[in-house]
Parts: structure tokens; sequence; C-alpha cells
């Protein structure tokens, strides 16, 4: 049904794209081309997603600059929007393997809200694993896609009161030995937190730093260095 | 003489430095006034006040600062000794076209000291030692092979090997030699030795010969003992002397180092030489240890997960005991023996703060409190004040504050990642930064006035610094050919040699 909707509203904005390029003033090439872009991005949305998001905003400005005659604009803002695209499918390519993990975490997630009864007989605990959590370098803030995971992570944490968890937090290899256990140590913190503000308790939450130790890829290509800085879930 | 001195000019000219030529040819006016007899000081520093100020202008107006300025500090340092060489070589040109006589006294009868950071390496040559009564040829070599690798790794010597262009050199016994032929064959200083065995005991007769003066230098030290199983301290003793007596700085052959060698999934603790030899693991089990430090006592102080959480503990002998052990971080350990505590980070409240504690782990005393990091304290010399690493003010930066918390002040104002501070005897500090390349190198700094220097560049990444105890050169580990190899340089950079063959080599801790 999204994705339907998507596409009508593509349709549109082409037909009315044609209909505007008659008239000689909007830029519709470069529209058009931002409009590729998304399409070709659109499998990475759920791992690049800041980015992706960045550019369908960046769009729709530009539609709307174009609807206010604002045609130079319009352009520059297309034009934007294509390279943002384009960005969001290479960052996502970077991680093709990690994405599609994500994409299928996401999708049980989707089909477990969905059916809002649940299955009797099915076990949460063999199907739902805790989303790891991932961060850019030398960072700890929680993306916006970091707190969406978050909130599955203590919905269902929530539902699951026997359980106590311990936050791992990882950093990559590069950079001070000791600065990555202080980053690590962030990251776990900032977890725990946010955690704790949609209501689970502190009590059931601990939390060790690894530093640059416990690596889960062991190469050294940025796919590799995006995998291990992270903060993990361990349930006992 | 003005021709005399417009020839060595060109011929000196032509060794320099592209980056520098290119100012030179800019300054003319500052050569014309030198050859024209003006004050010598006032045009060299004429010449280096404006390497300086187009220096400076490049920065400013690039967008680069970190490289820019860290290029700065290398093109000026260069310019500097180049141009200061220059000066002398003409100063000593005109004085000799115009006969005066001031050679006399320089020459001094014994111990004539130039400093590590001399423009050339000393030639020297060292000779297999030869036995006197029963012969052990493996130990022969073996004294010479420790002798030649300490002088490579020393930046002083440049070792040489006469022998293969001369073989008969090789038969001169210890006391005769012909110092004509190894003058020419390139040596300047000349190392002989000569072992007896006595039952296990073993004593080595070492020779230091002066060949551009065609005598013995005598130097005296203090002699370890040797067996015919251990002679390694013994030789590393005369290697340091020689040092010393080169450049008036200690030796630093004979030292330990802590390092951590990481495998997949487990880091150990082991102490190694400086010379790269005896690798012997400190820590035990099959976790992770980390961020080595020596301690009390002598005694080895890190960081270990084998308790389930990453405590500090003391390994002494063959004993291990936790000295800290919050829930947390126990980590980065750092022990000034002469107020005896040791500084370190927890994160008992979840944040990393720094704290010091006695050197039994009694007197917890909390230095830092906000809700940044603070990590990698690193003691002054005197254990008044302690250098670290904050993102407190939005990137990791150098501070350094006193040993009670207080004062905390910023040191480093350039890049956004400068981490491992390490503070030297000489009063420096030595730190990681990672510059726009994501490549990561090793500057030094000086907390008063932030005057910084870059020690390495363009070769792989370099990180993790400690000084020697005497300041006169730092441990560090590079990737520049592969691996994570340890790596000893000269306090300015210039030399740097590694010592270990493999990989996999973290955080180095000299002693303090």
């Amino acid at each position: 049904m999204k994705k339907s909707a998507r596409f009508f509203s593509l349709f549109v904005t082409m037909a009315l794209a044609a209909l505007m390029g008659a008239c000689g003033g909007p830029p519709t090439e470069a529209m058009d081309a931002a409009e590729d872009a998304l399409l070709n991005a659109a499998w990475a949305e759920d791992c690049a997603q800041e980015t992706f998001r960045s550019a369908k905003k960046m769009l729709d400005e530009a539609k709307q600059a174009s609807a206010d005659g604002d045609y130079d604009e319009a352009k520059r803002k297309a034009e934007a929007a294509s390279r943002l695209a384009e960005q969001a499918r290479k960052d996502a390519e970077l991680d093709r393997e990690e994405c599609e993990r994500r994409k299928s975490a996401m999708n049980q997630i989707d089909d477990r809200l969905g059916d809002k009864d649940g299955s009797p007989g099915v076990d949460r605990t063999d199907v739902f694993s805790l989303a790891t959590i991932y961060f850019p370098f030398n960072e700890f803030a929680l993306s916006d896609s970091s707190q969406t995971d978050l909130s599955h992570n203590a919905a269902w944490l929530l539902d699951n009161q026997a359980l106590r968890i311990r936050i791992e937090g990882h950093t990559d290899d590069r950079g001070s030995t000791e600065y990555n256990l202080a980053l690590s140590q962030k990251r776990a913190q900032v977890v725990k937190r946010y955690l704790q503000t949609l209501g689970v308790d502190a009590s059931r939450m601990t939390i060790i730093p690894y530093g640059e130790e416990k690596p889960a890829s062991f190469g050294a290509g940025e796919g590799d260095h995006a995998k291990n800085r992270r903060a993990e879930f361990v349930t006992f | 003489m003005c021709y005399r001195t417009v020839d060595a000019r060109v011929q000196l000219e032509e060794t320099l430095h592209p980056e520098s030529h290119a100012h030179l040819r800019g300054n003319n006016r500052y050569l014309r006034e030198i050859e024209e007899g003006a004050d010598f000081t006032k045009a060299v520093f004429g010449m280096i006040r404006k390497i300086d100020e187009s220096l400076l202008s490049q920065a400013s107006k690039g967008s680069r600062v970190n490289t820019q300025l860290a290029r700065f500090e290398t093109a000026r340092g260069r310019a500097a000794r180049e141009l200061w060489l220059i000066a002398g070589v003409m100063l000593l040109l005109m004085l000799l076209s115009a006969g005066s006589v001031v050679a006399q006294g320089l020459d001094e009868e014994e111990g004539v000291n130039v400093v590590v950071n001399a423009q050339d390496r000393v030639p020297i040559a060292v000779s297999d030692a030869v036995g006197k009564g029963s012969v052990d040829a493996q130990i022969g070599k073996d004294i010479a092979v420790i002798l030649r690798r300490d002088f490579e790794i020393s930046g002083v010597f440049d070792v040489i090997d006469p022998t293969a262009v001369l073989p008969g050199l090789d038969g001169e016994t210890l006391v005769s030699t012909d110092y004509a032929k190894w003058f020419s064959s390139g040596a300047e200083a000349l190392v002989k030795a000569e072992y007896s065995l006595n039952g296990s005991s073993l004593e080595i007769d070492f020779r230091l010969y002066d060949t551009t003066k065609a005598k013995e230098i005598s130097i005296t030290y203090e002699k370890p003992a040797a067996t015919a199983d251990k002679f390694r301290m013994a030789t590393h003793a005369f290697a340091n002397a020689v040092v010393q007596y080169y450049t008036g700085q200690e030796g630093i052959f004979g030292q330990t180092l802590l390092v951590v060698r990481k495998g997949k999934g487990s880091s150990h603790v082991y102490q190694i030489g400086t010379d790269g030899a005896g690798l012997t693991k400190v820590s035990s089990g099959s976790g992770i240890n980390l961020l080595p430090a020596w301690g009390p006592g002598g005694g080895v102080l890190f960081t270990s997960y084998d308790s389930g959480n990453p405590d500090l503990v003391l390994s002494s002998g063959s004993s291990t005991s936790s000295l800290s052990g919050h829930s947390g971080l126990n980590s980065g350990a750092d022990y000034c023996a002469k107020s005896g505590r040791i500084a370190l980070t927890l994160t008992k409240d979840e944040n990393p703060e720094i704290y010091t504690i006695g050197s039994d782990g009694s007197g917890l005393q909390r230095l830092t409190d906000n809700a940044y990091i603070d990590t990698s304290p690193s003691w002054s010399g005197d254990c008044s004040k302690l250098a670290f690493v904050s993102n407190r003010g939005g990137s990791a930066q150098i501070y350094v504050m006193n040993a009670d918390g207080s004062g905390a002040t910023l040191v480093t104002n350039v890049g956004t990642y400068n981490t491992s501070p390490s503070w030297g005897k000489g009063g420096k500090i030595a730190f990681t930064a990672r510059d726009e390349y994501n490549v990561f190198d090793i500057f030094v700094v000086d907390p008063n006035s932030g005057y910084m220097e870059r020690l390495t560049q363009d070769q792989g990444n370099n990180e993790e610094p400690t000084w020697s105890p005497g300041g006169g050169y730092l441990a560090f580990t590079s990737t520049r050919d592969g691996g994570s190899k340890l790596f000893i340089m000269t306090s300015d950079g210039r030399f740097q040699t590694a010592v270990t063959d493999g990989g996999g080599f973290e955080t180095p801790a000299w002693s303090h």
C-alpha cells in the first residue's frame, strides 16, 4: 500500500513535470533526474535513512519552489536531491550485507506489529532479537533510525519483564585504545539512558565497555568499521 | 673570497630540500647580504622570519589548517637547520680565506658532545668479537649483532660494514688498529671486543676507536656481570656508554618497555627490550588485557577483563592482585613514583572521569566531574600536574590540570582528534593526532607555549607515543610496513627504527 502510494505520487509528479516542461519554465529534467535517483536509492532507505530522508525533503522543496515559479531555486534543489539520493545509495552499498540484515529485522518487526493478536504458541524470544545500535566515527549520539530501533527494543523489553540485559559498547579499531574504551562506555551509556526514558527500569540494565577489543568484523574497510561501531545487547 | 663563498653556496643549495630551496631563491637579498659580509645572525634570522611569514600566510589561507600548520612547523625547522648550516660553513670559509686562526681549542681532548639531532650520523664499524683462550664463535658474532642493532636504533650512528670491501680488516687484533684503512673505508668510529670464557663466566673487553683522530677513546662505565648465556646487558651497557660519549645523553639499551600484543579475541601484556629482544608475557588467562604501565615496586599495572569487569590489576613477581575493581572501567593507569599516586579512568558513576588512588589502591580522589569524556591521564615529571584527553569542548583534545583536578586548561587547538598524551621529562607532551585525511601521526606540544611539532608524516598510522625516561627518545606503534610494529625514534623524530619484526603491538609504555 505504501509502495503503490509512492508510485502514484511519482506518476502525478512526472505528469505535472511533463506539462510544466511544455511551458518552458520549470526545470523538468533536473526534477526527473532527482525522482529517478530517489527510486534507485529506495532499497537503501532503511540503511541510509537520514540521507535518504534529506533527499526526499529536498525534492519536495524543489517541487514547492517550482510551483511558486522560482525555477532557479527549484533546479538547484532538484540537483541537490539527486546528489543526496546518490549518496544514500552509495552509503548503503558500502555495507549492503548489514543493510539487508536490518531490513529483514525491520520486516519482522513490521510483521509482528501488523499482527496485533500474535500467533498463539509462538515464543517471541525465538523470533525477536534486540537490534544492535550503530554509530558514526567518534560519536555517541543516537540517530533517528537508532531511536526507532531502540523504541522497538524497549517495547520488547517491557513485554519481557523477567529478562535483564547487558549493554556492550564497542568502537572500530582506529584511534586511541584508551579513548575508544571511554567512547564505547558513552555509547552504552546513551543507549541505557534512552531505554530508561522509554520506561525500561535501570535496575534491569548493566553496561560494559569493550572499546576496540571485540570487533564484529575483523576487516579494515569502511564496511567493517561501520559494523564495529555499535552497542549490542545480551539478555540473561 | 667572494668566489669561494658563492661556490660553497651553490653546493649547499644543491643539497637543500626543494621546499626550503624555493624559499631561499625568493630571498636572495639575504644571501647577498651574507656574501657581502653583513651580520650573519641578523641575516639568517631575517630569512627565517621571511619564511615564517610566507608559510603562515599560506596556512591561514588554507582550510586544511592542521596539515598546513604541521607542514609549516616541519618546513620551518628544516629551513632553520639548513640555514644555520649554510651560515656556519660560510663563516668558516670566510675566516679561512681571511687567514684568521680561530680553530685553536675547538678540538677538545675527550668527550666531544655532538647532539643527537646532528645533521649526519657518525659512520661506525663493529667487528665481530674475537675469543681469547677457548673460543665460541657464536658469542663473538652475537656480541657484534647486539651492538650493531643498538647503534642503529640510537639514531646517532650509521652502522657500516667496511670488511665487505676490505676483508683484511677482519684479521686485526683488539689493540692493533690500521686507522688509515678503517678511515678510508668510511668508518669514523670503530668498535672492537675480545671475550674470554672462564667456566660459565664471560669477560668482555670492549674498545672504542676514533679513526678520524687515529686513537683509542677510553670510556668508563659500570660493567654488568656476564655469563656465556647472558651477555646482552653487559653489551648494552657498553653501547650506552658509546652513545653517551657521542651525544652527552642517555643510552636506552637494557631498558624494558611494556606493550600489548593483540591476537584475534585476546590481548596480552608483554615486556620487551628496547632492542626488541626478550619478549615476555606478563598477563595470563585467555581474555583481554590492556593499557599497561610501570607500577609501584617495579610491578606492572594493567586493565584485565578476567573477572568479567575491566579491573585495574598489579602484577608483581608471580602474583597478580586487583588494585581497583569498581563496576565499569578501571583503566589507563599512570603511576608517579615521587608522589606514589596512580591516576586512572573510572566509570563507576557511568561517565568516564579521572581519579587518583594510592599505590595500594586506597585513598580514592576524584579529579574531573562533567558530562563529557575525560580519560588518558599522564603525570608530569614532578607529579604536580596531569595531561589528559577530554571532549568537553566538542572534540577530543589534550588538556592539563593540577594533581587535585583544579586549573584544567586546553593545550591543543588544532584538529578534532588529539589523544594518547605522554608527558616527558623535558616538559613536552607527545600525543597522537588524526588529520583531515584520517591519518594518525605523532606530535609533541609544549604545554606552556602551545608550540607544536610534527614528528611523523606520510608513513602509515603512527600512534600511542611514550617517552624514554631521560626524554631523548619516544617509542610508538606504526603501520608503515604492515602490521602494527613497535618503533623507537629520537625525540626530534629524525631517526625512526622498527624494534619488532612482527605486528599486533599496541600502547607501549616506557618507565617514568
